[in-house]
């Protein structure tokens, strides 16, 4: 990239090169076209030869007017020497004017090459200093991408390490929630058996102390809730629901109070104030 | 994709957690099923005496031997008894207790007058240690075993939902076989056999006595005329009617529910069919007609139809005939079907079931037929059963059977499980029927 771009630079150096020597040698043609101070100098002389016709009656007069034109020539030559020395002054002002303003060109040609010399070593200098920029600049955006890729890696290698880290963290949870609940099963399991052990006590004593009435409909069901307090004592028995007899409904009454106290659990936590029972006959 | 799996079976997990904890948490409900049918446990302490002299009578041991015979009971033993109060304040509930007895009756006599008492009685629960029943019951000497039986009436009741019958009465036929002085005696007595009336003597055969749905009257074939009468007597002053008396065989007299009818055995016109008498008019409506006997009728409580005996299929059955408006509607139908001999019916109080005399490989015996299943359960296991008769409340059946050759009188509970001879005097017992429950 950076060879493409200096040819495309080295290009434009060239054609601007070009350009202003093509510029330069058409102000050369166009400056020695001009009229130079020596054609200007020779136009008076042919003003003079003009003036020459000779006739004998007219010498007198020739002759006088030959005086009067020697006079005349004399002050025509004095005229002419007075204008040739004016139109040399004159001239020589020109001259100097000429060389005056061949100075000036010149000088401002020295000017204008200084100056575009000046321009070229600035254009070469922006240039220089474009190049530098541009070299800076693509440097920096380099550098930057560079960073922005550095930092993605790190981003990326951040976020692969976190989420090993979670994942991690994850499966250690799940181990010890699947620990807890196993720990929890076997607590109740444990429970359930001991709750298991602890119906068939109670089972076994109220039944022992049921006594029915005679008679009593197979069909029929009895519902009680029983109050006790730790130790088992029986402190109330509700009946709940019956189908059965009021001789049936005092018997299932008479056989929670019977077994009090009832049998206690193992396990506190099996413990509850309230036990409801339902008997069949 | 895992990770959904990973949740669901998390989220599984804690659902079945919470649910089994739950489970654990909800209140225990124990199943109860088993347990054995017997008497209820109750003490009843002897009543304590407070006048002069002897107590008059055992109201304690009356109220006892009530509840004993009624079989749903177990009064605990006099010597298993831990104390003897006589009124509430003086029980030592968590003592009772340990005697295994669920409630306590305890009272006492107290001497008013010359012939004048107050028996007061209280019925505890002794688990809860309160009083469920309590009365006192002015009373006379003549009246004493009367007001034990009310008693017994009220702890029954209270104790098994079903008014008790203990203050009903019985009528029978006592027979003096002797060669020379051969007697029939019509007597009433209380429903433990004491307390004995005879309402009637003859030297003629006396058979089936009747109650009358009120109780004030009885019905009963007396043979003191040289042939078979239907007699119907009022208690209260003895005044007796002949209601009939057909050629042949006038006999099985049976009162309708609403007292106005008796249904009949008659032979007038030809061999023993069932009738229906209406008392006022004397108008006859013959119910059977049939070549066979057809006897032993009895109303069904509600009126609508009589069961009787029919021997029509060769050995003696029941059938029921419907009864509209004093006749018979449709055919018999045959009730009983297991046996070659059943006999004699009686209807339960509440009409769902009959007693009869059963023939089984061992002799005549009661049973009782359910009748909504057909269900027959025999109660007995004595030999020559005959006349059962319910009590007013159906829990017991009276009847009469042989035992050392001669007709005593034996109560049993519907269930056949408590079973009791009643104590009488000298002779033979025939023939009991339970009054209903009297005013």
């Amino acid at each position: 990239m950076f060879d493409r771009l200096s040819e495309r630079w080295r290009r434009a150096l060239i054609g601007a090169v070009a350009v202003h020597l093509i510029l330069a040698l058409f102000i050369g043609v166009s400056l020695s076209s001009k009229p130079t101070p020596n054609q200007l100098a020779v136009q008076p002389q042919k003003e003079v030869v003009q003036a020459v016709a000779i006739d004998e009656q007219r010498i007198l007069k020739e002759m006088e007017r030959r005086s009067s034109l020697e006079q005349a020539k004399v002050r025509k030559a004095e005229a002419s020497k007075e204008r040739l020395e004016r139109d040399a002054a004159r001239a020589k002002k020109l001259r100097k004017q000429e060389e005056r303003k061949m100075a000036a060109l010149k000088e401002k040609r020295r000017a204008e090459l200084a100056k575009k010399k000046r321009e070229k070593a600035l254009a070469e200098k922006r240039a220089k200093e474009a190049r530098a920029q541009e070299q800076q600049r693509v440097a920096k955006l380099k550098e930057q991408q560079k960073r922005a890729e550095e930092e993605r890696l790190q981003q990326l290698e951040d976020a692969r390490i976190a989420a090993q880290k979670a994942a991690f963290e994850k499966s250690l949870a799940e181990e010890q929630s699947r620990l807890q609940q196993e720990a929890n099963r076997v607590q109740q399991r444990k429970l359930a058996l001991e709750k298991n052990r602890y119906v068939a006590l109670i089972r076994e004593k109220v039944v022992r102390n049921w006594v029915k009435p005679s008679g009593t409909n197979p069909g029929d069901s009895c519902k009680v809730l029983v109050h006790q307090i730790p130790g088992g004592d029986v402190i109330d028995v509700k009946v709940t629901a019956c189908s059965g007899s009021v001789a049936f409904r005092n018997s299932v009454e008479r056989a929670v109070f019977r077994a009090s106290p009832l049998p206690t659990p193992a396990t506190k936590e099996l413990f509850d104030r309230e036990i409801e029972f339902t008997f069949t006959p | 994709m895992i990770k959904k799996i990973q949740k669901l079976i998390l989220l599984w997990v804690a659902i079945a957690t919470v649910t089994l904890s739950s489970e654990l948490q909800a209140r225990l409900n124990i199943e109860i099923t088993g347990g054995v049918e017997g008497g209820l446990p109750v003490a009843i302490v002897p009543f304590a005496w407070e006048g002069d002299g002897k107590a008059p009578e055992q109201i304690g041991a009356i109220v006892k031997n009530d509840l004993a015979r009624s079989g749903q009971f177990a009064p605990l033993d006099s010597d298993k008894m831990v104390g003897s109060p006589s009124t509430g304040k003086l029980i030592d509930f968590s003592l009772w207790r340990q005697t295994g007895i669920d409630n306590i009756v305890v009272g006492r006599i107290q001497q008013q007058g010359q012939d004048q008492f107050v028996i007061q009685f209280q019925l505890f629960d002794i688990h809860r240690a309160v009083q469920l029943s309590g009365y006192s019951i002015p009373t006379n000497g003549a009246l004493l075993r009367q007001t034990a039986h009310q008693i017994s009436d009220l702890i029954y009741e209270k104790l098994t939902g079903v008014k008790g019958a203990f203050t009903t009465r019985i009528i029978y036929v006592m027979v003096d076989s002797a060669e020379q002085a051969r007697s029939y005696r019509l007597a009433v007595a209380d429903s433990d056999g004491f307390n004995e009336q005879v309402i009637l003597s003859s030297k003629e055969p006396l058979m089936s006595p009747s109650w009358s749905p009120d109780g004030k009257r009885v019905a009963y074939v007396s043979f003191e005329a040289g042939h078979s009468q239907i007699f119907v007597q009022r208690l209260a002053d003895g005044r007796r009617d002949v209601v009939a008396n057909y050629s042949g065989l006038n006999s099985a007299p049976s009162w309708s529910p609403d007292g106005k009818q008796l249904a009949l055995t008659l032979s007038k016109d030809g061999n023993a069919e069932i009738y229906i008498l209406t008392l006022e008019s004397q108008k006859l409506v013959r119910v059977t007609r049939s070549y066979a006997i057809d006897t032993e009728a009895t109303w069904n409580p509600d009126g609508k139809s009589i069961v009787f005996t029919s021997d029509r299929n060769g050995k003696p059955q029941l059938y029921r005939v419907a009864i509209v408006r004093g006749a018979a509607k449709g055919r018999a139908q045959r009730l009983t079907f297991e046996g070659r001999y059943n006999a004699r019916a009686a209807f339960s109080p509440d009409g769902k079931q009959l007693a009869m005399i059963h023939l089984d490989q061992g002799g005549y015996r009661i049973a009782v037929m359910e009748l909504k299943s057909g269900n027959l359960q025999v109660l007995t296991d004595t030999t020559l059963d005959e006349s059962p008769s319910f009590s007013a409340n159906g829990s017991m059946i009276i009847y009469a059977t042989e035992l050392g050759g001669r007709g005593v009188l034996s109560a049993v509970s519907s269930d056949g499980r408590a079973h009791q001879r009643l104590q009488m005097n000298e002779g033979e017992v025939r023939e009991p029927a339970w009054s209903p429950y009297l005013q």
